[in-house]
């Protein structure tokens, strides 16, 4: 090792080492603690765990169905979530990043549902969806409005989803500002000049470059409404008859309401596997799309 | 190159992911008294002032409770008492667990049964040589002791049934307070016709519907403790039980003759509805007076009857009576004596049994405390408890997670998704499930 590398060595760990210790303190050891108590039969509150070896896992695989539903659940929520958050973030996107007048106020509107938090918003809306909708359909009728919200496996699924998706489009909607913002306008308007319509010119000109923040945009609503909870906690608490049971609070309540923690980190540890075979996929995928200039 | 970061990136980002659901414990800890838990000084000597962490659910007297602490401070300056309220619907059990992981369990907390109390019974101290034990009543004691030792401190009775109103009824010319189901059912019949609907049902609430109502099912059993124990050797079943079929009409009544949407309706829907004089009867327990009373003070006479689901006129003229909480002594707190000191104090100098009875209007679980200004329910309560009408709260020796899992059967039989026998099968199923551990 010459000085040089010694140097680099040293500037390297001071912009890295604090973020690297925190995510090992916050993230590894937490992790590795799980994985352990995965293989025991630990109830969360007693002084000693007893060794269970795989007896968790072959319990999860051929007797707990609720789980599995909850898998089920959790995944259709993800495919409906990823592909209407996406869309309307980016139809949010496209809209503001032409000047109007309004554009900074509206920006703004729509990113604040993601400043609130998820549990708050679960609570504000299970009022609207419980309160406000029946008020609303007495005075006008609609019948949309007269459904029992929350109160049947269907609107509790597009209850979560209308929230989800109400909270992070606006997010989603940022990034892709940003990115339309980047892409260079002398090409865009190379096309015009072709001929290309409006409609072809974001097919074939705008969305391919601007693939890196659809790459990131996809991940994030993607591990996001996979690992929803704060909202279904206070949302619906996976009511009505656990029909609306995330898997994240699948876990939590086999941790925390069964006093069976051992099995709950199996559960846990489990997710953490199907959640980066998905995204890790997802990544791969889109990746592949994106184009050089 | 870049190919390897990113994966490495990627892997990291669903690394913290889990990491983060692990961690999401959104306890919303209610703290009126501003505690920032300042490190307890271990190796506290003659004159230091020993900090007391005291953690319970009392959310409706944490006011009073703080009040009370204070006095107590008053008389033991060197003692100072940290009050950690915790409850209302978060869920102050997992609170409470995560405060022991992170070493930072408190000295006296509450536990709300036997269940509980064996769950932590290694972490508990043995309080059978305390002061008190003398006068608590017998049957709060028996719920506490695990192999004849005594584990926890009761504290104060608490019952429910149907709440009534008194005005409604006598405008619907209802006389006599329904004593079976064919009474209940004639005096839902008249409410109906005088345009008052009868049933209030939170059926959205997990404890109203799954711990409360599906108490009364097994409490009424011959020998409530023998079922329990047949149910998870495997001997009996809940589907078929007559008891269980018995419910099924109560609650058919109820649904017939209830509010809109009851599967979405929660504890604060339904104190609205029946302070508002919108329903004649909702299922709940003496706590639930104040809060009404404070939502509408003119809300008039109120009673509290037991909830008949057949037509024994004697077996069902019980009410669900049962405590609600015990104080557990942290075995491994620095300051034991001083915490037995607090414990103590609660339940026998003046001071502690007046709060216990005038300011937080409670029934004492004690026979030298005599109960003062109670409300119109609690004084329901303790009428039933010294004529011995009452059933037991059989819940409380139920698997952990096995009210949620009723909850979940029933109200999918409400919502039509269930046949009442399947639901009654999900119900066997879920407790042979949890009963494994």
């Amino acid at each position: 090792m010459n000085r040089q590398q010694t140097k680099n060595l040293f500037h390297d760990s001071i912009f890295i080492g604090p973020a690297l210790l925190f995510f090992f303190v916050i993230t590894v050891i937490p992790f590795l603690f799980g994985l352990y108590y995965s293989f025991t039969s630990w109830n969360g509150v007693s002084g000693s765990a007893a060794w269970v070896g795989l007896d968790n896992y072959v319990r999860l695989f051929s007797e707990d169905t609720r789980f599995l539903h909850s898998f089920g659940f959790t995944f259709r929520f993800m495919l409906v979530s990823l592909v209407l958050s996406n869309v309307i973030g980016f139809g949010f996107a496209l809209a503001l990043s032409r000047h109007l007048k309004l554009t900074n106020l509206l920006r703004v509107s729509f990113f604040i549902p993601n400043v609130l938090a998820g549990l708050l918003l679960g609570f504000i809306w299970q009022f609207i969806l419980l309160k406000g909708f029946p008020s609303i359909g007495q005075m006008t009728g609609l019948s949309f409005f007269k459904m029992n919200w929350l109160g049947d496996a269907s609107t509790g699924f597009w209850g979560m989803v209308i929230v989800f998706v109400w909270q992070v489009s606006g997010y989603l909607m940022v990034i892709y500002i940003s990115a339309l913002q980047n892409v260079d306008s002398s090409i865009v308007e190379a096309a015009r000049i072709d001929g290309a319509s409006g409609w072809r010119s974001l097919i074939h000109i705008i969305i391919p470059l601007i693939m890196p923040s659809i790459t990131i945009c996809l991940f994030l609503s993607l591990s996001m409404s996979f690992k929803v909870f704060d909202l279904n906690l206070s949302l619906t608490a996976g009511g009505p008859f656990n029909s609306t049971e995330s898997v994240t609070l699948n876990i939590y309540k086999e941790a925390f309401q069964n006093n069976r923690y051992g099995l709950g980190s199996a559960k846990a540890i489990l997710f953490f596997l199907v959640v980066s075979l998905i995204t890790l996929l997802q990544v791969s995928l889109t990746k592949r799309r994106e184009v050089q200039l | 190159m870049k190919k390897v970061w990113t994966s490495l990136l990627v892997t990291t980002l669903a690394t913290s992911a889990l990491a983060g659901c692990a961690s999401n414990n959104n306890g919303s800890v209610a703290s009126p008294t501003a505690s920032s838990a300042a490190p307890v000084s271990s190796a506290s000597t003659n004159g230091e002032v020993q900090e007391i962490h005291v953690f319970h659910f009392m959310v409706e007297i944490s006011e009073q409770f703080n009040a009370m602490t204070e006095e107590f401070s008053k008389k033991y300056p060197n003692i100072k008492i940290v009050n950690d309220i915790v409850g209302g619907s978060t869920d102050w059990k997992s609170d409470l667990k995560t405060r022991f992981a992170a070493g930072d369990g408190p000295d006296v907390f509450a536990v709300d049964g036997p269940s509980m109390l064996k769950l932590w019974q290694s972490r508990i101290a043995d309080l059978s040589n305390e002061p008190w034990v003398g006068n608590a009543l017998p049957f709060a004691k028996e719920a506490a002791s695990i192999d004849g030792k005594l584990y926890g401190m009761p504290y104060n009775l608490q019952g429910f049934g149907l709440v009534y109103n008194k005005d409604h009824f006598a405008k619907a010319g209802i006389t006599q307070t329904p004593k079976t189901l064919t009474e209940l059912r004639d005096a839902a019949e008249k409410l109906k016709k005088a345009g008052i609907t009868p049933f209030g049902n939170g059926y959205g609430e997990w404890w109203i519907f799954g711990m409360h109502q599906m108490n009364i099912p097994f409490a009424q059993q011959p020998d409530p403790d023998q079922f329990i124990q047949d149910l998870s050797d495997g001997k009996a079943t809940i589907k078929g039980n007559a008891l269980f079929e018995d419910y099924k009409n109560f609650l058919d009544l109820t649904l017939k003759y209830g509010n809109d949407n009851p599967i979405t309706t929660d504890y604060k829907t339904q104190e609205t509805l029946f302070a508002g004089g919108q329903v004649a009867m909702i299922h709940q327990g003496d706590w639930a007076e104040a809060p009404m009373r404070q939502m509408n003070p003119d809300m008039g006479n109120i009673g509290l009857m037991p909830l008949p689901i057949n037509d024994d006129a004697e077996k069902m003229d019980r009410l669900e009576v049962g405590l609600p909480l015990f104080w557990a002594l942290n075995k491994e707190s620095k300051h034991l004596e001083a915490a037995k000191t607090f414990m103590n104090w609660m339940v026998t100098s003046d001071a502690g049994k007046k709060y216990l009875t005038e300011q937080f209007k409670y029934i004492p679980a004690y026979n030298n405390i005599e109960a003062t200004s109670l409300g119109a329910l609690s004084q329901v309560v303790l009428e039933y408890s010294k004529a011995n009408k009452t059933i037991p709260w059989n819940f409380s020796s139920w698997p952990d997670g096995a009210t949620n899992e009723f909850h979940a059967s029933m109200q999918a039989y409400v919502a039509g998704k269930l046949k009442y026998d399947e639901a009654l099968a999900k119900m066997d199923e879920a407790w042979k499930d949890l009963y494994k551990k």
